[in-house]
């Protein structure tokens, strides 16, 4: 079931959440095993039998995680890794079955390791990524003595909570175990609910009219990557970009407004990534649960290990301006290239995602090494526009930098992608530049230069084939994204989310309980309900 | 140790790990406002931390860290934990 569906919103929505309220008044553990009922019954519809797969792996995970909760003394602590490890693997296993095993027995088929003689397939469960993520996080938080007093009613809640279960955000049992801890949680409070009815809104609009609706032409452009000149390349790769930010954005809202409905509070996933200065900036503002994750799980882990070591054996800590190649090597690189790649495959088995993680970890490499080698600019001494115009083109190179790697992500295969970004680079020819037909009416009244540009150099040309981007439609959008406060700035007010929010609204944009907003937002609701047909999958499903 | 003598030994620690002698830290002090304490940077103050006071964090502990005074009294948990 899609959030972005009437089954979703006139049937499951209700009776999950009137359910949910009333069985409050008996008690808030029964809210919470509603809570995980109803869940169940969520991901159900899709497919029922990967609903034990789903119980099995919660079961597992609980009796791990009470084991190592069990063995909190010193004196254990070699148990006590034998039972991550052992957690670990048993979270691993499945996922390697269902999404990299595939992959990798065709890979042992093209280099003759094994027979040709037979096809393996399997259907990816969804969210395994995602559950499976999450419960491993629980488990190295139990390791280190966290989440003692979380039972499994609401650890099954944590876990199977239908607005993250399917793609996130990814959750921190100590982030979510003290709200449902707290019976005050299920206590209906309309703000809460009004909070939560409007950012789903917003979210769902995202979804229905700014994303979907690019997805069949960037879906022609991604099917022929290799027949199009440069303008008409980067025209694809641009509506992906947009396709993806409104999806994964439109996702993301509305599951903070939905947890909001039922009293609980998410952390930001997405942050106007479009609008980071920097590559190490955009990660924490793209998916930025996924990279808290992989930060605390992988990045921070082997870089104190790598640190220490270097420091036992009298390595002594390079500061800051006197970095030594070495260090940096050791101390970025590794770590870097490590989660990158990691990061990669764990969006799908293809050549693609690893590439996808190698091209980021370059450039997280490059941005790191910028930071420590690089001048140093004053700021103070700038003057306003010279520092304006920097921060415009540290925008501009990371959403350029963002989109290359967006066509490795996109295309479906690795091969693919070289096509895409061979026409990008102008290898397969120049195009003239599309323009929206109004600018061109404008240009009109330029006489010589409008006939220079368009009639005897066929600079700028209107598109006329509709399966081309429209240049006017993307505009649209990125003004949106470039120009307009965020989701949670238009919120922030009523904080809906965890931790504070950076930035802010202007006061017209800021949200409040009046009839003004609600007129707007019903409004804003129903046009979406009507444009419901062309309606796709989440992009982060699949993964 | 008292919190105090603590902070100044972290100053010390952060100053050195920051290159900058003239930092001014105080409890509510985080790393957003200071912004040369980015990821890596995190990683020497850590360790170095850790030397300097011998005792060792866990990954979730750093975490979970919102500001200088919250690292000062994770320090002195931690080694009141030590001296037992």
């Amino acid at each position: 079931m899609v959030f972005a569906s009437y089954t979703f919103i006139f049937l499951f929505l209700p009776i999950a959440f009137v359910g949910y309220y009333l069985a409050a008044r008996v008690g808030a553990i029964y809210a919470v095993a509603w809570l995980t009922l109803s869940s169940l019954a969520f991901y159900a519809v899709w497919n029922p039998a990967f609903v034990l797969l789903l119980l099995c792996s919660i079961a597992f995970n609980f009796a791990i995680g009470r084991a190592l909760l069990a063995r909190a003394s010193a004196e254990d602590s070699r148990t006590r890794n034998w039972l991550l490890t052992l957690g670990i693997a048993g979270n691993l296993l499945p996922l390697v079955y269902f999404k990299y095993l595939g992959a990798l027995l065709s890979l042992a088929q093209h280099a003759s390791l094994v027979s040709r003689g037979f096809d393996f397939k399997v259907i990816l469960p969804l969210g395994i990524s995602f559950f499976t993520f999450t419960q491993m996080g629980y488990l190295v938080d139990c390791h280190e003595g966290e989440g003692k007093d979380i039972d499994l009613i609401r650890y099954s809640a944590f876990v199977t909570f239908f607005p993250h279960l399917i793609a996130g955000p990814i959750l921190h049992i100590r982030e979510i175990g003290p709200q449902l801890l707290n019976s005050e949680t299920s206590r209906f409070r309309i703000r809460d609910v009004s909070v939560g009815i409007s950012f789903f809104i917003i979210g769902l609009s995202k979804k229905v009219l700014l994303a979907d609706p690019l997805a069949e032409v960037v879906k022609i452009g991604f099917a022929h990557p290799g027949d199009f000149r440069m303008c008409t390349s980067w025209l694809y790769a641009l509506a992906y970009s947009l396709q993806l930010y409104f999806d994964f954005s439109g996702y993301s809202d509305m599951a903070i407004g939905l947890a909001a409905m039922f009293g609980i509070r998410f952390p930001i996933n997405f942050d106007s990534p479009y609008k980071s200065t920097s590559m190490i900036d955009y990660w924490q503002r793209f998916h930025a649960t996924l990279t808290r994750y992989l930060t605390l799980l992988l990045y921070n882990p082997i870089a104190l290990r790598i640190q220490r070591r270097r420091m036992a054996a009298g390595l002594n800590g390079p500061k800051r301006n006197k970095q030594s190649l070495s260090a940096f090597g050791s101390l970025v690189v590794i770590p870097i290239f490590f989660t990158m790649t990691l990061a990669g495959i764990w969006h799908g088995a293809g050549l693609q995602f690893l590439l996808f993680g190698l091209m980021h970890a370059v450039y997280l490499t490059v941005n790191h090494a910028w930071r420590t080698f690089g001048p140093k600019l004053d700021r103070a001494k700038l003057s306003q526009w010279v520092a304006t115009g920097i921060i415009g083109s540290k925008v501009l190179l990371t959403y350029v930098a963002a989109v290359a790697a967006m066509v490795m992500f996109r295309a479906s295969s690795a091969g693919d992608a070289m096509r895409m970004m061979g026409g990008m680079a102008g290898l397969h020819g120049l195009d003239a530049i599309p323009v929206p037909s109004s600018v061109m009416h404008l240009l009109q009244h330029l006489g010589p230069v409008y006939a220079y540009l368009t009639q005897s150099h066929h600079f700028l040309a209107v598109p006329t084939d509709d399966s081309i981007p429209a240049p006017a439609s993307l505009a649209l959008r990125f003004f949106i994204v470039w120009a307009l406060p965020n989701s949670q700035q238009i919120m922030a007010k009523f904080s809906p989310t965890l931790k504070p929010v950076r930035g802010n609204s202007p006061y017209w944009l800021s949200w409040q309980p009046t009839t003004r907003w609600a007129l707007a937002l019903g409004l804003l609701l129903a046009v979406s309900l009507m444009s419901f047909q062309q309606t796709k999958v989440f992009l982060y499903f699949q993964f | 140790m008292e919190s105090t003598q603590i902070l100044e030994k972290l100053t010390a620690i952060i100053r050195d790990a920051l290159d900058d002698q003239d930092l001014k830290l105080t409890l509510e002090t985080s790393a957003a406002n200071v912004p040369a304490w980015d990821s890596l940077a995190h990683i020497n103050i850590v360790v170095s931390t850790e030397m300097a006071f011998g005792i060792k964090f866990k990954t979730a502990e750093l975490e979970q860290l919102r500001n200088v005074g919250e690292f000062v009294s994770l320090i002195n948990q931690k080694l009141n934990v030590k001296q037992g």
